[in-house]
């Protein structure tokens, strides 16, 4: 007997788990049509070069990638913020910025096999392209605590970080490029040994060797702030701190301070990111289920410089911890013989109005016969 | 907030619940264990659970576990996706480059096959020194594949060298030292950084305790 199984990191949602998924969706682009932006559906497809454009470092083997009848390379879409940057800067090239948009689709990454990793996930986001950080960053991030509120309620914590922190520490030390990737990588997987032993082969200054040490352990509430204000020892620093503060103050004003957290140690793998990092947790899951950040230089290698910031949802990884949604409407069964074929469509349609009708043929009745399903 | 951690089996098991209990954590049930799998500790909100090492960074990366306690040969061989903090300096060890004597696959000319359990740290190691090697994933007894011809150098561990020179095996390289670390669920560091960082705390402090009687 022949067997037929899914490609590895892909699922199939069946039932209850599709009914939990599409009502989440609802409601956190109900949070995202309040705000005004706009749904926008681009191809499942993307030529390879556009992502080599969008990441500078593009993990080839994390790609699907095929030919069209050219022999150019195609790739399933990684991620939407590339092809949101490219939709924005071309079809929307005349128009004035700012751009508000909104999606909903699955993005695929090939992960190491065996490791319960999804290959295919359901990206749920916002970019806003055209505003300065100073413009959207307080109105992104409280967007991010809504759509996390909806997640749960009041168990949630939003990481926030700033990507410049780390290169604004390398950018007077005369690192080559090499060094600086193996040195972010270290701090953000918190490696502190390796970390320890890799900056010692550097020649760093005391100064600056305390600091890098220090940087994976700046992290946790607002405090971290002014913990970490002794280890600055570039004014730039300061003012990323200084910066986060007022964000902080912002946001604590609005009434959502308790869930704002700090990780200074923040260096994410994507290197388009260019300023204000940000994500989301919620107890439960093991891996960040929100997850965002401003990324000002992207649409300038696409042709049209502007700023942008945004975030996104994997939806897929929050639905273990949600409840199951009941469907309100009533339920029926209509059964009925083969000649009262025309008569029971006939019912079905009235009773659709408000209710959910399911047909069954069954040569037992004599006529057309509605059983109530309470219990669904 | 309670905290599960995930031990590994085997070879760190006795040391690391040493250092545990020299920490202050009520880890009996563990020693005594019997066939349990799951262990509450007797002074602590601690959770126990004793795992192959591979499987350790599994639990830790899917969050079943907060922190796990496995070696860094383990951990270079697998994903990344987790917060490394702490070196415990016990388990100590190292992965070794070696062959049979005066027969060096770092002086033959022509193509090199090397025998290992560690396919990912040999291929890592062999890029950066620039040599282009056939790697043959083996599972046990690696000290085999040299005597028999089936390669010409393996990549394995090394703990005090007695397997390797009873079989007439000598060291060409040493590719890292190796020792138990303490890995952290990303999300879990987040949400329980209070119980986490104690726990790191208490680990350290009998770290340094360790330092002072050695020295």
């Amino acid at each position: 007997m022949k067997k037929f199984a899914i490609p590895e990191g892909t699922r199939d949602l069946i039932l209850g788990e599709c009914s939990v998924k599409k009502a989440l969706q609802k409601e956190i682009e109900a949070v995202f049509d309040s705000y005004g932006y706009k749904e926008i559906i681009t191809p499942s497809i993307e030529f390879y070069q556009t992502y080599q454009v969008g990441f500078d470092n593009v993990k080839d083997e994390s790609m699907y990638k095929f030919f069209d009848h050219n022999g150019r390379i195609l790739t399933l879409r990684m991620d939407m913020t590339v092809p949101i940057v490219r939709v924005a800067t071309t079809r929307f090239k005349d128009q004035k910025p700012p751009f508000r948009f909104q999606y909903c689709a699955n993005v695929y990454k090939v992960k190491e096999s065996f490791a319960g990793k999804r290959n295919e996930v359901t990206d749920c986001g916002i970019e806003l392209l055209g505003q300065s950080a100073e413009e959207s960053d307080l109105e992104i991030l409280v967007c991010a605590c809504e759509v996390m509120e909806k997640l749960k309620q009041d168990a949630y914590t939003l990481e926030l970080g700033n990507i410049n922190f780390f290169h604004s520490a390398c950018s007077d030390l005369h690192l080559d490029e090499e060094d600086i990737k193996t040195l972010a990588d270290l701090i953000d997987r918190k490696s502190m040994s390796e970390l320890s032993s890799f900056l010692e082969s550097l020649a760093l200054s005391e100064e600056v060797q305390t600091f890098f040490l220090q940087l994976p352990w700046l992290c946790g509430d607002v405090e971290v702030l002014k913990e970490a204000l002794p280890y600055c020892f570039h004014p730039k620093l300061r003012a990323i701190i200084a910066g986060l503060k007022e964000l902080y103050d912002q946001l604590k004003e609005l009434g959502y301070e308790k869930h704002i957290t700090f990780d200074l140690g923040k260096v994410p793998h994507l290197n388009y990111y260019s300023g204000l990092l940000f994500e989301g947790f919620v107890e439960g899951i093991g891996t960040s289920v929100l997850s965002g950040g401003r990324y000002d230089t992207l649409a300038e290698k696409f042709g049209s410089p502007m700023p942008a910031i945004g975030f996104s949802v994997k939806l897929d990884y929050v639905l273990p911890v949600l409840e199951k949604v009941a469907t309100k409407q009533p339920s029926v069964r209509l059964c009925y013989p083969m000649k009262a074929k025309v008569k029971a469509l006939q019912k079905a349609k009235e009773l659709r109005k408000d209710h959910i009708v399911e047909l069954l043929q069954d040569e037992a009745y004599e006529d057309v016969c509605v059983i109530k399903e309470d219990v669904r | 907030m309670s905290i599960a951690i995930a031990l590994t089996k085997g070879r760190l098991e006795k040391e690391t619940i040493k250092l545990l209990e020299k920490s202050g954590y009520g880890i009996e049930s563990v020693k005594n264990k019997g066939r349990q799998l799951v262990f509450q500790d007797s002074q602590k909100d601690v959770q126990y659970f004793l795992v192959k090492a591979n499987d350790c960074i599994t639990y830790v990366q899917h969050g079943v576990a907060d922190i796990g306690v496995v070696g860094k040969d383990t951990l270079l061989e697998g994903d990344k996706d987790y917060y490394e903090m702490l070196d415990l300096g016990i388990g100590k060890c190292k992965f070794i480059v070696a062959g049979l004597q005066g027969k060096s696959p770092f002086d033959k000319v022509g193509h090199v096959k090397i025998g290992t359990k560690y396919p990912n740290i040999a291929k890592k190691y062999f890029l950066a020194k620039g040599m282009d090697v056939e790697l043959i994933k083996i599972d046990g007894s690696v000290e085999l594949a040299p005597l028999l011809g089936l390669c010409d150098g393996i990549v394995d561990i090394m703990e005090t060298g007695t397997t390797l020179k009873e079989n007439g095996l000598v060291v060409f390289d040493t590719v890292c030292e190796i020792s138990a670390r303490v890995i952290v669920n990303k999300a879990s560091f987040k949400l329980k950084r209070k119980e986490i960082s104690q726990v790191l705390e208490d680990l350290k402090e009998s770290l340094g305790e360790n330092d002072v009687t050695t020295n």
